[in-house]
């Protein structure tokens, strides 16, 4: 019975046009992001765990969107979920140097 | 010319002079050798020189590779005082290389004498940087290039009026249609010039590299001295890495609180970019006073004891920023390390303009 009700459920958001995202996870350790590009489809989330011992961030200005995730402290994470298609330089903030480019499809 | 790398014997031409230079240009080199640690100082010197080795070549973006007769053209846009409304001020009235290309006051200098809030920072190195400006509002060379030049507080020109008046001297359509050839005169191009010639801009061999190129006689015990505390009790490469001695990242150094909050005007969000300005390299700093974003600071001694007994504790102060334990006589050997950054620049020649 469980099986029935979460297999219409399924059908439910695929008849609505919904899905549920991946999630990718990408690393901030020696100042660096890695992996430093990910390909992604909207809809998809992005996982920022920073694994170094300072503080790091996470932002991106112009085109397809600005965004920024503010303070990351270090062994902590924060996720977005990317919606708009195109491609986005992202960087940290405090340590500019930090670059990755997310593409999503 | 198709170079994105242009080795850096070519820049000797425009920037540069001495004679260990060709040897650390053409990578003929002597390997770095071995220094015996003394009693003081019990690490392994050699493996701290490896860190801050020149690099052999200047990188230029793929989309803004260098030819000479770029470069030229964005110095001579450089020295032009017609890039400002009143044709007074040109960019080199803030960065001057008779200062380390910056401009010797506290603060800058803008539109009609009016004191600026920031101290002018050196062009010197930046093909290496990933963000310009003390608060790092632009991301590329080509960004920065016509930022002072837009500014209403600094050069006040509209992009629209200096097209105009750029257009209006043959000199200029000239050049710009050789090193555009279809394009000429366009704000891009002027941003790609000057950026090219700024990346020309590199500080030549001092006393501190022919040291760690083998040379044991090119600064003094006490300089050695200083750079090893440097590394290790100053905490400065905390900030001051590499061979720019620069992470060209922003930290809030805490100097006492003013009204600029830096880093945190550009990014909001982020508590610790409150105050927060970018790390300046350190080549040819002895040129440099006065000293911090704000010129507050007049001597390289007062900039150590800053941070031997000045910091202001706040919550925005960079983890990487801590009271460090400098004598009086550590900080004068520190001082006497750092002025082994700085080189024998051959003078600038000045361009004729158009």
């Amino acid at each position: 019975m469980i099986r029935i009700l979460a297999l219409a459920a399924l059908l439910v958001i695929a008849k609505a046009g919904l899905s549920i995202g991946d999630e990718i996870k990408v690393n901030q350790a020696n100042k660096a992001f890695d992996p430093g590009a990910v390909t992604i489809k909207s809809g998809d989330t992005v996982d920022f765990v920073n694994g170094d011992s300072i503080a790091h961030n996470v932002f991106t200005r112009g085109a397809p969107e600005d965004f920024s995730l503010g303070t990351i402290k270090p062994g902590d994470e924060k996720k977005t979920t990317f919606t708009t298609p195109g491609t986005y330089d992202v960087r940290c903030a405090i340590h500019p140097g930090m670059k990755m480019t997310i593409t999503v499809q | 010319m198709n170079c994105n790398r242009l080795l850096l014997a070519v820049t000797t031409v425009l920037s540069l002079v001495g004679p260990a230079l060709s040897a650390g240009a053409d990578g003929t080199a002597p390997a770095p050798t071995q220094t015996a640690s003394t009693a003081q100082d019990p690490v392994d010197v050699a493996a701290l020189k490896a860190l801050f080795a020149r690099p052999t070549e200047i990188p230029f973006p793929k989309g803004n590779a260098y030819t000479p007769e770029k470069a030229e053209l964005g110095k001579t846009l450089f020295f032009d005082p017609r890039l400002s409304r009143v044709a007074v001020e040109a960019c080199v009235s803030c960065h001057n290389p008779s200062f380390g290309w910056e401009d010797g006051r506290p603060t800058a200098v803008g539109d009609n004498m009016v004191a600026l809030r920031r101290n002018s920072p050196s062009i010197l190195n930046r093909a290496w940087g990933s963000a310009y400006f003390w608060d790092g509002r632009a991301d590329s060379l080509e960004a920065q290039a016509t930022g002072p030049i837009t500014s209403t507080a600094e050069m006040n020109m509209s992009m629209d009026l200096l097209l105009d008046r750029l257009k209006a001297i043959p000199g200029y359509q000239q050049r710009f249609e050789a090193v555009f050839p279809g394009e000429g005169i366009t704000a891009t191009n002027i941003a790609k010039s000057i950026a090219t010639f700024e990346r020309t801009i590199v500080s030549g061999v001092a006393p501190f590299d022919r040291w760690i190129a083998g040379d044991e006689t090119a600064i003094s015990d006490q300089a050695k001295h200083g750079f090893v505390l440097f590394n290790t009790t100053g905490q400065c490469t905390a900030c001051h890495s590499g061979w720019t001695f620069t992470d060209d990242s922003f930290h809030d150094i805490g100097l006492p609180a003013t009204t600029d909050l830096g880093r945190a005007e550009i990014v909001t969000g982020v508590a610790e970019l409150e105050r927060a300005f970018k790390t300046p390299g350190l080549r040819n700093i002895d040129q440099r006073a006065p000293y911090m974003h704000d010129g507050s600071v007049t001597s390289l001694e007062a900039v150590l004891k800053h941070y031997v007994s000045g910091i202001v504790q706040r919550p925005s102060l960079s983890a990487a920023i801590k009271p460090v334990p400098l004598s009086d006589q550590d900080v004068t050997d520190v001082v006497a390390f750092l002025k082994t950054l700085t080189s024998q620049d051959r003078p600038m020649t000045l361009p004729v303009l158009p």
